[in-house]
């Protein structure tokens, strides 16, 4: 069933309909609340109340749009409203062990724990605009098109902020986070 | 040449999400100026940097549980908190008429029955004492003078109706 004939539904009364929204974006909703929140608790809390929002605000979603856009505004704003009231104090050291494939041993997850740590801290510290569309772009895989649909902006402002965004963040990475020129996890290039 | 360097595009070249005819002149153009390679390849040096960031796990499984746990209770307060039903308000809005009309009805008969004595003249308290002590003997008392009353009325209506027939003879 489409997403347009499930909210129908939904509307005309069966609720259990939302239950097939929530497993089918639950995954990339609560990611998306991982990156900003760092916290799994955070996240779980973060993506329970953006489908709750999400399920009263349906009576307002225009059908024949996106929901998956619609949804995504939600809850990239419910995420900048909780960035914005409070800043995660740590990253759980329990929750990084379950990021990686289980295959790779034990110091290979170390190392990538520690670079999947500085880059997630250098995209943190980034402007919210800014870290918006990475994390959407880079992690989410959405296009800048559909990202600007999200953030009901042009398409071109998103290009523009992706490049000032990379920029930024090779900045971060170079100086704050890896401590020197030297560092070859960026190039000296643009 | 375009260079479109210049328009922004390169983002969503690298998510192929341009239609099929841009795609193929972006690929065209590309091979030919090194400026939109060095924007394309700083695209995809980011992307392979922030998938080391990425993160790959799922959400507890009791997320979708506890979601669909808070939607129905809250489903339930709303039912609770709900506005009446035109229907309902309707109905209760007749419920109460109906109690307020038996009560002004019982309020009317009782100060009816009660002044109806105030009527009679003749009837003394004492007569009134007589008839009993109890209240129930002095509802009667006001029945028969209605009765009386009535009764009266009818002799009269019946004078006037035959006065009327004689006249009209």
């Amino acid at each position: 069933m489409q997403d347009n004939e499930l909210i129908t539904g939904i509307l005309n009364g069966n609720a259990g309909l939302f239950e097939d929204l929530v497993e089918r974006y639950q995954t990339g909703v609560y990611r998306t609340a991982y990156y900003y929140t760092q916290s799994v608790e955070d996240a779980q809390d973060i993506t329970q109340e953006i489908f709750i929002k999400t399920f009263n605000s349906l009576p307002r979603f225009k059908q024949g749009s996106a929901f998956s856009t619609w949804l995504y505004r939600i809850a990239v704003n419910h995420c900048l409203d909780w960035s914005r009231k409070k800043k995660p104090l740590f990253i759980e050291p329990a929750s990084l062990e379950n990021r990686f494939d289980k295959s790779v041993g034990p110091e290979e997850i170390l190392l990538r724990q520690e670079s999947s740590e500085e880059i997630q801290t250098a995209v943190r510290s980034l402007h919210e605009i800014y870290r918006t569309v990475l994390i959407l772009y880079y992690f989410q895989d959405f296009s800048p098109q559909q990202i600007a649909d999200i953030l009901d902006t042009s398409k071109r402002t998103i290009e523009t902020r992706l490049f000032r965004a990379r920029k930024m963040l090779k900045e971060k990475l170079r100086h704050s986070v890896l401590g020197g020129d030297g560092h070859d996890l960026l190039s000296k290039q643009g | 040449m375009t260079c479109y360097l210049s328009k922004d595009d390169w983002h969503s070249y690298y998510k192929k999400s341009l239609d099929r005819q841009k795609l193929d002149e972006m690929s065209s153009h590309l091979a030919q100026c090194s400026e939109c390679q060095n924007a394309l390849w700083q695209i995809q040096e980011t992307a392979e940097l922030l998938a080391r960031g990425k993160i790959n796990f799922d959400p507890p499984p009791d997320l979708k549980l506890n979601i669909m746990k808070t939607i129905t209770k809250s489903g339930y307060q709303a039912d609770s908190n709900k506005e009446p039903t035109q229907k309902e308000t309707a109905s209760s809005y007749h419920i109460e008429l109906r109690n307020w009309g038996f009560s002004m009805m019982a309020a009317g008969f009782l100060l009816f029955a009660l002044n109806l004595s105030s009527l009679s003249p003749n009837l003394l308290n004492t007569q009134v004492a007589q008839l009993d002590s109890g209240f129930n003997k002095q509802i009667i008392l006001p029945f028969t003078k209605m009765n009386q009353l009535a009764h009266t009325l009818l002799i009269k209506i019946d004078t006037l109706t035959d006065n009327q027939n004689k006249s009209n003879q």
